[in-house]
């Protein structure tokens, strides 16, 4: 990211900070859809995230840390899409699955599906940290850095998030019978 | 499912699929805001304490030095057989705050002068060259400062807002997390500046003390922020807001 721009956008240039979202946007949006895995409620949390960029830009003080700054923020207006979200939704829970994980196991629409629902199980905190890690290729310490957590923390959260995906892809790998929701 | 590396594989693939571009009607409706959208500023005023004239150098400092001799003999008098005063305990504080959600509301202080936080930063420790070197300024801004602050409430995800302000104008504002009935840490919303309190609640009484420049997740704050919050934290209890 071009601190210049940062610098200028800190001191309440609009030309500067519309170069800024147009560079940062994409990559803040696949972010919030991968965190969210529905595509309005990231885009609203992108807005989101961009106008809180913008507001609190001032009291960034190091410039060159931007990206891992923004990445924070756009985490925070994900918790706050997810609980709007939760508030507005009828409470559906979803069913297990019929069929079993295929043999071949990676890349089937079975296994998409699968992790999709134990993704969708994991708090915001663990899907956060499963996507900086593995989505953005993000070392654990910056990780910790871009989420505002210690390290051991960042560890923790990935190390349950992975167990609880492995857990869904297993236990809906198993035959179950299709039971009603209560 | 096999290895650990399997599953890592099969999420990274996972999550490289969607989508990966913002539509230009959502950065759209972002730019039409900004010029609506004040921004936040610095919190305090970092002006030089060089910048004060002679008078109000000697000023301060003689202030300082007066509150320092009333605190010093209170203390003698109490030490050379004065009545016993009840004095605060780390015990008594852990007692006196059964719930950390008990510090969930607005407080405000008193009015406080210069002097009386200029003397609250050198009790605490800090030396007039630390103090000048630190650029605080806050002590300038006409002398008087009555600061409040709001703890909120905890979101779904546990985090708390805080917002401290002086009379009507935003200071600071970040996250505070709460360690136990005692002890807190707040951080300012880029997670640069984060202290370790001990706060102790009292009926409607609220006490800070900052007893870390730093936290475990974070180094220790820089000096104008850790002269800033000991000024805005220390130099009086308080009372909550109803």
């Amino acid at each position: 990211m071009d601190t210049d721009l940062v610098v200028r956008a800190q001191s309440g240039d609009e030309g500067a900070f519309a170069s800024l979202a147009v560079a940062a946007g994409d990559r803040l949006h696949s972010v919030a859809h991968r965190i969210l895995r529905d595509i309005d409620l990231a885009e609203d949390a992108t807005q989101q995230a961009l106008l809180n960029i913008w507001r609190d830009l001032p009291q960034l003080r190091d410039p060159a840390r931007f990206d891992a700054w923004s990445y924070r923020l756009l985490v925070r207006a994900c918790y706050g899409e997810a609980s709007r979200s939760r508030r507005s939704s009828p409470n559906l829970r979803l069913l297990p699955a019929d069929e079993p994980m295929a043999a071949d196991g990676m890349s089937s629409v079975v296994d998409r599906d699968q992790l999709d629902r134990g993704f969708r199980r994991l708090s915001i905190d663990h899907r956060a940290v499963v996507v900086l890690h593995h989505y953005l290729d993000m070392p654990l310490e910056g990780v910790a850095e871009s989420l505002g957590i210690p390290l051991g923390t960042v560890r923790s959260r990935l190390h349950y998030a992975m167990r609880g995906l492995r857990a869904a892809l297993d236990a809906d790998a198993r035959p179950v019978k299709r039971e009603a929701a209560q | 499912m096999s290895t650990d590396r399997d599953l890592t594989s099969i999420v990274r693939s996972w999550l490289d699929e969607g989508v990966t571009v913002l539509p230009d009607r959502v950065l759209d409706a972002v730019l039409d805001q900004v010029p609506m959208t004040p921004q936040r500023r610095a919190r305090w005023p970092a002006r030089r304490f060089l910048t004060l004239n002679m008078y109000a150098r000697f000023g301060v400092a003689a202030a300082a030095v007066v509150l320092a001799a009333v605190v010093g003999i209170a203390l003698y008098g109490n030490s050379v057989g004065g009545p016993a005063v009840p004095t605060h305990s780390p015990t008594q504080s852990v007692s006196a705050s059964p719930s950390p959600d008990l510090i969930v509301g607005t407080w405000a202080a008193p009015k406080v002068t210069c002097a009386q936080q200029m003397a609250t930063v050198k009790a605490a420790g800090f030396t007039t060259k630390q103090i000048t070197r630190s650029g605080w300024g806050g002590c300038l801004e006409g002398g008087n400062s009555r600061y409040s602050i709001r703890y909120g409430e905890p979101d779904l995800s546990g985090v708390r807002g805080y917002v401290a302000y002086d009379n009507r104008s935003q200071m600071h504002s970040g996250h505070y997390r709460v360690i136990d009935d005692a002890t807190l840490e707040d951080s300012e919303v880029d997670g640069e500046v984060c202290v370790t309190v001990r706060y102790v609640i009292e009926g409607d009484q609220l006490t800070l003390d900052i007893i870390d420049p730093g936290c475990p997740s974070a180094g220790p704050a820089p000096l104008l922020d850790q002269v800033a919050l000991t000024a805005i934290y220390e130099t009086s209890p308080f009372t909550r807001r109803p």
